[in-house]
């Protein structure tokens, strides 16, 4: 018995060893090629998400009496472009021109330059048809010893609008307004529903480009949207792959949209 | 312990030990995934953070002295020279904080070479060199750019050095698996000579790279390209040509006997065999009579015996728009140039006339502070990108690509006056080089009825179906353009019968142009055209199809971008009845660009329904705008065959 015992603790042993010295074969490691792979996240400011502070109301004002009221606040020689349905979809100043923010506004201090924007916003939200469900979110900055940008971006039910549903302001040196660029979307009315998985989606993709050669730009992992058509938004995905933008609604799985964003 | 119990332990680790030995695996410092030259799994954590490397500089043309040599050449090893990598992190491999290269076809996107002591020091026919070269000129250029403050990274870009068998490179972005931000230079190896490779040429590195930047610089999220062919497109290109042209020149300091306007004599030059497709800074393209001095800009001129039977073409906005820099046939004639050139709107051929423009920009400043090269490009660098932040974006309700190069010039002007780099000097400058290529105080087209319809014909189309517009409905063509855009080719419904007459026919899928024509004396540059269909008879087709389509603006309604529409002055300077030299252009928008229908970059896609009636006329809106004048609308009646 203590033979037979003996005999089992040495097989035993031996076969760990084993185990042990091929681990790497039987678990490799992850690939350094992969490791090569993973992108270290550029360090971004954290930006506070904007939302308009007060829900809209209806207001007694008309769009051309808001308009001259924010050319009170901002500077008479500013320059709109309204949609024909009276949203407004630009702004254009000049550097120098309009009025200045605060005095100790410095177009390279972000979360001055941020409050700035976010004060041009609130005063432009019935004009630019902000909403409060449709949040404007994941404020970007840029800024120079000159001038700084402030980007917005919408969402609705947290997810973001694309196209589309971009606001960008540009301020002066002193923080007068430059200009303001918006594709808002006003209104959303969701015609589909999710069904489609966002795994499924990706696989549908990679069957879409298998074809194509190999590239470091693999289809990457979805981004839940809501893709918009006029009045209409769609859950969907949006993929990008070779190059490629996709857009696949998350309901039947069809391709909405895809285009080429290679840059050559 | 008794004995029995020591011996016993004893036997067991001597059996465990035996079954590691046996198990184990050799050290893997030494073996590659699927090539022994590409860099090993694990990677080591002090090698040194500099190193050495070859690289041409920046091309082997310019780096022989040879203007004749073949990229397929045995001899390039002779023209490397001798670089320094900085900012590696240490691991062995090229990866640094700039940009990081690894290998598409020989290591599987992994890392290629590995050094434990920094040599990356290979032969051209090594395919680590290319890595190396790309380390090399990747991060000196990245890092200057960063100097300047400009930079807008989103970290270490991938350089693929050997990306894809394909004769070209190419910037993209995407996510990774993890949901982060990839930037990405595709750095293709050439079909048409096999064995050179896109690697080997620097300026092209840099040109791509430069794409990252001037995106970032522009928006976080929308590109600056928003359909196939627009100004914007060829702003991006021109900014990518310039900037490589401009470090160069700054920087690396090739030969002066080598023109350093020429952007690309390797790649672009060399590798396709039927000829060259470099591009160049100058202000006359290679077929003018008197390049490369260019000592008759701006004017245009056919041969005649008055001039000499010379030939004069001028990179001035918008007339000398769309004329290619060099004449891969060599003819040197403007009318077979013209005829033949099928790639006039092509965004790289388009910016040529703002490369020139930057250059000279760049010329000025550097002549007007002692020749300072490094002065004279950070200054530039600045001012371009500066100005590039204050473009204006996108919308889908009217304005899809709102992008021109005269809104450049608007804001360098702008801001020249407020970067403390530039003296007064460099104002005057920079506004007298703005003047002279028609991009600041030009003449504007101010008449709203400036834009008219057009017979629908040129040399090529000998006769219109439908007055004013051009309908390809050819299913074979149109299939092959839909596999193209990656579409599915199942929505054409059209069949022999009724594909080929040009018409509109019932359930027919088509691409379609407008042959606008321009009553004014001066050429419309960059015509925005904003389509509008009012019947659901003849449908636009979405941004399935139409990039430009404005899915937020109520109405079935897309953009699309014609390059140009000559003016009755550049039309009768270059078709001058009696002249045996004269060009066959006029001033429509179909006899400025003869080729217009090569691609479907510049079409309309549009349905007609399978239950309209025969004979229906449908009234298209179309707004023209061009960037230097105002907006004239037309009615268009098409008829439904």
């Amino acid at each position: 018995m203590k033979r037979i015992l003996l005999g089992v603790v040495l097989v035993l042993c031996v076969g760990w060893g084993i185990f042990v010295g091929r681990r790497d074969r039987l678990f490799p490691p992850i690939a350094a090629s992969s490791i090569s792979r993973i992108m270290v996240p550029s360090a971004t400011p954290a930006l506070p998400s904007y939302s308009p502070s007060s829900p809209l109301s209806p207001s007694a004002l008309t769009s051309s009496q808001r308009w001259k009221k924010f050319l009170k606040e901002y500077g008479a020689e500013l320059k709109p472009e309204f949609s024909r349905f009276g949203q407004l979809l630009s702004i254009r100043g000049e550097m120098g021109i309009g009025k200045p923010g605060a005095p100790d506004f410095r177009p390279e201090e972000s979360q001055k330059v941020i409050a700035r924007a976010e004060e041009v916003l609130l005063s432009a939200r019935s004009l630019l048809g902000i909403q409060s469900e449709l949040p404007l979110k994941n404020v970007a900055v840029k800024g120079s010893p000159f001038a700084a940008q402030v980007f917005f971006s919408e969402s609705y039910q947290g997810l973001p609008i694309r196209p589309g549903g971009n606001i960008k302001v540009d301020l002066g040196t002193q923080g007068e307004v430059l200009g303001v660029d918006s594709d808002y979307v006003s209104k959303v009315i969701l015609v589909n529903r999710i069904l489609l998985s966002s795994e499924d989606a990706l696989l549908r993709v990679q069957s879409i480009f298998k074809n194509d050669s190999a590239s470091l730009l693999r289809p990457s992992a979805a981004e839940q949207i809501i893709w918009v058509k006029g009045l209409e938004g769609r859950y969907a995905y949006s993929f990008l792959a070779k190059g490629y933008q996709v857009i696949m609604d998350a309901e039947t799985g069809k391709v909405l949209s895809s285009w080429d964003r290679k840059q050559y | 312990m008794n004995f029995f119990n020591r011996y016993f332990h004893f036997v067991l680790w001597i059996s465990f030990i035996g079954g590691v030995s046996c198990g184990r695996t050799d050290p893997p410092l030494s073996v590659a995934p699927q090539n022994s030259s590409c860099a090993p799994k694990y990677f080591l954590s002090q090698a040194p953070t500099q190193g050495n490397a070859w690289a041409f500089m920046p091309d082997p043309l310019v780096s022989s002295g040879d203007s004749h040599l073949s990229p397929l050449s045995t001899q390039l090893d002779s023209y490397r020279s001798s670089v320094r990598l900085a900012h590696l992190d240490g691991s062995g491999i090229l990866k640094g904080s700039y940009v990081q290269v690894v290998n598409g076809l020989n290591c599987d996107w992994g890392f290629g070479a590995f050094s434990p002591t920094g040599q990356f020091t290979y032969s051209q026919k090594d395919f680590r060199f290319q890595e190396a070269m790309a380390y090399y000129f990747g991060d000196i250029y990245r890092s200057q750019l960063d100097q300047v403050g400009y930079l807008q990274s989103r970290g270490s870009v991938f350089l693929v050095a050997h990306c894809e068998k394909n004769d070209n490179a190419y910037f993209a972005r995407g996510i990774d698996s993890l949901g982060r931000w990839i930037e990405m230079v595709c750095l293709g190896d050439s079909v048409s000579s096999p064995g050179a490779y896109y690697g080997d040429d620097g300026i092209v590195t840099i040109h791509e790279l430069q794409h990252a930047t001037t995106g970032g610089n522009y928006s976080f999220s929308e590109d600056l390209n928003q359909l196939f062919y627009d100004e914007a497109g060829a702003l991006n290109e021109a900014v990518s040509d310039y900037m490589g042209l401009s470090f160069l020149d700054a920087f690396i300091n090739p030969s002066s006997s080598w023109d350093p306007r020429i952007f690309s004599r390797w790649a672009l030059g060399t590798f396709d065999p039927a000829g060259s497709h470099a591009r160049g800074a100058h202000l006359c393209p290679t077929y003018d009579s008197h390049y490369p001095n260019c000592d008759r800009f701006p004017a245009f001129e056919v041969p005649s015996a008055t001039n000499g039977y010379s030939s004069t073409m001028s990179y001035v906005y918008p007339d000398g728009l769309g004329w290619p820099f060099e004449d891969s046939r060599h003819s040197r004639d403007l009318s077979e140039i013209y005829k033949n050139t099928t790639y006039q709107e092509e965004i790289h051929n388009a910016g040529i006339i703002l490369l020139g423009t930057l250059w000279d920009l760049y010329s000025a400043i550097k002549k007007n502070h002692s020749g300072q090269g490094e002065f004279a490009y950070k200054a530039v660098a600045q001012l371009i990108l500066e100005s590039i932040r204050h473009l204006p974006q996108p919308n889908l309700v009217t304005q899809h690509s709102p992008v021109h190069f005269i809104g450049l010039a608007s804001q360098m002007v702008t801001f020249a006056g407020l970067m403390t780099g530039f003296t007064s000097a460099d104002q005057a400058s920079i506004q007298q080089v703005l003047v002279a290529r028609g991009l600041y105080q030009f003449p504007t087209i101010q008449s709203s009825a400036w834009a008219d319809v057009g017979a629908g014909t040129n040399m090529d189309i000998q006769e219109s179906s439908t007055l004013g517009i051009y309908v390809a409905d050819n299913p074979q063509l149109l299939k092959k353009w839909l596999l193209n855009l990656k579409k599915d080719p199942s929505i054409l419904s059209q069949n022999q019968e009724t594909g080929f007459n040009h018409l509109l026919d019932p359930g027919e899928l088509v691409a379609v142009w407008f042959d606008i024509r321009n009553t004014s004396s001066l050429t419309a540059g960059g015509v925005m055209l904003t389509i509008a269909s009012p019947d659901p008879d003849l449908e636009i087709f979405d941004d399935s199809l139409n990039r430009g389509y404005l899915s937020q603006s109520g109405w079935n309604e897309t953009q699309i971008m014609y390059q140009k529409i000559n003016g009755s002055a550049i039309t009768s300077l270059l078709n001058s009845s009696g002249s045996s030299s004269s060009l066959p252009i006029g001033n429509t928008y179909f006899q400025t660009n003869p080729r217009f229908n090569a691609s479907y970059r510049t079409a309309v896609w549009m349905k007609v329904s399978p239950t309209a009636q025969h004979g229906k006329v449908v009234h298209l809106s179309v707004e023209a705008t061009p960037s230097n004048g105002v907006a004239s609308s037309l009615i268009i009646p098409v008829t439904i065959h």
